[in-house]
């Protein structure tokens, strides 16, 4: 049982699953006409043949006992992926707030959060700091996209 | 040409160039603003100018974007624009190595000597490189693509399979859309938004800004700043003098991007891929390319600068521009009432080449910017990771948004990122995933086509035949197999040792 555990902590066995899913979903959505087709057709076919490739390859390795576990996560390495976790969650949070109360709150806001939490100094100077920092890093992107590459940033739903 | 000459280098051509320059060097240091873009952008700015210097401003956009987006890609991994993509293998590895200044010095001076050798490609060679140009077909496109592929032997690390199936990934990315044949739906999963493919800059920015953020984010612990930044003295000359050590090598790049340049649908980014990849196969020391090889940076940066006035080759002579920068100054020359084409030299010879010799001076221009701006940009490393990477992620959301407008790009970007992130992970490099999704949309559409012309003359005879089929095919088995002999030899010389 930890033998075969283990095999999902082999980085060529889960690449083999990994290919072998995207070829699967992409043949699955191929049609018949084959000139629309060929293209991913050949890619999947490729994707298909290198994760034979892998999955025979870490079974070779079971058999023989020479699997080797390399995706770990040790517990040095884990408040920096806890870091990583927090900051895709910053990310989508301003994803949805940035349509609901638009650029100019939003985005200072992100900036504002990620910059203080990753920081190491939490005192009050350092979130000026962050803060002074963020509106400035806006206030140029603004200018920058909207003034001179007249790029329309999203507008709030709320503020309008 | 030598009245045109002297018009070019008036105050008020070389005043209008300049400032094209400038908003050249912000267009490509953001990710997300591409030439294309600054230089539609700036077309309705031109009109208020005569056509000669307006054209001058948008020329001079065009050539420093291509300079600029390697400065994103050489200090934080984020090609500014595709184009830089090959840039980033060898010069994020020089930031990396504490060698930043002399990366962007030698991109600089490569873009610039880049530049000037395309123009004067433009100036001299017009008429003869449109000649061979015009004997490439679908079949022949198809081939040069899947040439450009197998860079992806150069680029796998330490899996050649890896790199293969990132190549495939990308490709199957690429082919997200509509289809070329029939006009299908593919992989949309009936979400309207994907009807329109997957934008090329925001999947650019997925495969390597976002990734690269999230391993600063992980790396936050070990280390405080992207790397550490050495100022030396005297690196800008030791750098140009390693540049012009090397003229070979100058002079395969110049002449790949030139040519590639002039191939209406390759562009920059092709160029400066088949250039990176030749730059290695012809080297005696392949060992050090993707490790921080000064040639790496300057194969890439002297070809896709090559290829920006290569562009206007087929656009002057036969009135089909060779990108899309080309087709937009193609769309502002004609919204003048000049149509470009043998028409346009034959009546307007002076302005045709007063452009070629704007082209040819915002090359020195773009060194002399590039070298008063790099001191200060090197100094974008001494940024802290813990604000760097905030930075970075807020632009590359707002450079996704800003392409079309659309925030699914923002969806897409960051959905590209979160996979290639992990797959780095299991040891993929995303070199071979962003090539396979820039060469896609040049390959499939020139299969498609050649597959239809082959309905009526054969498979054979459409693919396997003609000088440059032959001659493609032969470089990409050739290059196939010399990165396999040479990986062979590495690890029969990992064993010995």
């Amino acid at each position: 049982m930890t033998k075969f555990l283990n095999m999902f902590r082999d980085s060529d066995f889960v690449t083999g699953l990994l290919l072998f899913a995207i070829a699967t979903i992409s043949y699955s959505g191929t049609g018949d006409n084959m000139k629309d087709w060929i293209f991913p057709l050949m890619a999947s076919y490729t994707l298909f043949f290198i994760s034979i490739a892998f999955l025979l390859k870490s079974v070779f390795k079971v058999l023989n006992g020479k699997l080797i576990v390399d995706l770990t996560l040790t517990r040095e390495q884990l408040p920096s992926a806890i870091n990583v976790g927090f900051f895709c969650f910053f990310v989508l949070c301003y994803l949805f707030v940035l349509f609901a109360v638009g650029f100019w709150i939003a985005s200072p806001l992100l900036l504002w959060v990620s910059i203080a939490y990753f920081n190491p100094d939490k005192s009050a100077r350092s979130f000026f700091k962050s803060l002074l920092i963020s509106l400035i890093a806006c206030g140029v992107a603004y200018v920058v996209f909207t003034h001179i590459f007249y790029v329309p940033f999203p507008q709030s739903r709320l503020f309008g | 040409m030598i009245e045109a000459f002297f018009l070019a280098i008036s105050p008020s051509y070389l005043m209008y160039m300049t400032i094209g320059v400038l908003l050249g060097l912000v267009v490509g240091t953001l990710p997300g603003l591409t030439a294309t873009m600054g230089t539609a952008l700036l077309v309705p700015f031109t009109f208020a100018l005569p056509t000669g210097e307006g054209i001058a401003m948008l020329g001079g956009l065009y050539v420093c974007a291509m300079f600029s987006d390697a400065i994103p890609a050489c200090l934080v991994n984020t090609p500014g624009t595709p184009a830089a993509m090959a840039t980033a293998f060898d010069g994020h590895p020089m930031v990396k190595q504490g060698r930043g200044q002399e990366a962007i010095v030698a991109s600089c001076f490569s873009s610039a000597l880049g530049t000037m050798f395309g123009a004067a490609c433009y100036l001299l060679l017009a008429w003869p490189m449109i000649s061979i140009a015009l004997k490439f077909g679908p079949p022949e496109f198809f081939w040069l693509g899947v040439f450009a592929l197998t860079i992806i032997g150069s680029l796998a690390g330490n899996s050649i399979l890896k790199g293969l199936a990132g190549g495939a990934i990308g490709l199957l990315i690429s082919c997200v859309g509509i289809s070329h044949a029939a006009e299908l739906n593919r992989f949309t999963l009936n979400i309207p938004e994907l009807r329109g493919g997957v934008s090329l800059v925001a999947a650019l920015i997925g495969v390597f800004a976002f990734p690269q953020v999230l391993s600063m984010i992980l790396d936050l612990r070990k280390q405080e700043y992207v790397a550490e930044y050495k100022p030396e003295k005297g690196v800008v000359l030791k750098t140009i003098v390693k540049v012009l050590s090397t003229p070979i090598h100058f002079l395969r790049s110049a002449s790949i991007g030139s040519f590639i340049g002039i191939l209406p649908g390759a562009g920059s980014p092709i160029a400066a891929i088949v250039s990176y990849n030749e730059a290695i196969r012809w080297s005696k020391d392949k060992s050090q390319y993707g490790k921080g090889d000064i040639r790496g940076v300057t194969a890439s940066e002297i070809a896709n600068n090559a290829a920006a006035p290569a562009a206007m080759i087929p656009l002057v002579t036969l009135g089909v521009p060779g990108s899309s920068p080309a087709a937009v100054i193609a769309g502002a020359l004609m919204l003048r009432g000049l149509n470009p084409g043998p028409e346009l030299f034959a009546t307007d010879g002076t302005l045709v080449y007063s452009f070629g010799w704007s082209l040819f001076i915002a090359g020195i221009v773009v060194f002399l910017i590039g070298m008063l701006a790099t001191p200060l940009l090197v100094k974008i490393i001494k940024i802290p990771l813990r604000l760097l990477a905030p930075l970075i992620m807020f632009l590359a959301i707002i450079g996704s948004y800003a392409i079309r407008n659309n925030i699914f790009d923002v969806y897409l970007m960051l959905t590209i990122g979160i996979f290639v992130f992990l797959a780095r992970r299991l040891g993929f490099h995303p070199g071979p995933i962003g090539l396979g999704f820039i060469l896609g949309p040049i390959i499939e559409p020139s299969l498609v086509q050649a597959l239809y012309i082959s309905d009526a003359r054969g498979v054979g005879t459409i693919f396997f035949s003609g000088t440059i089929n032959i001659i493609l095919i032969s470089l990409s088995i050739f290059s196939v197999s010399a990165v396999a002999i040479s990986r062979m030899r590495s690890r029969k010389k990992e064993l010995k040792t």
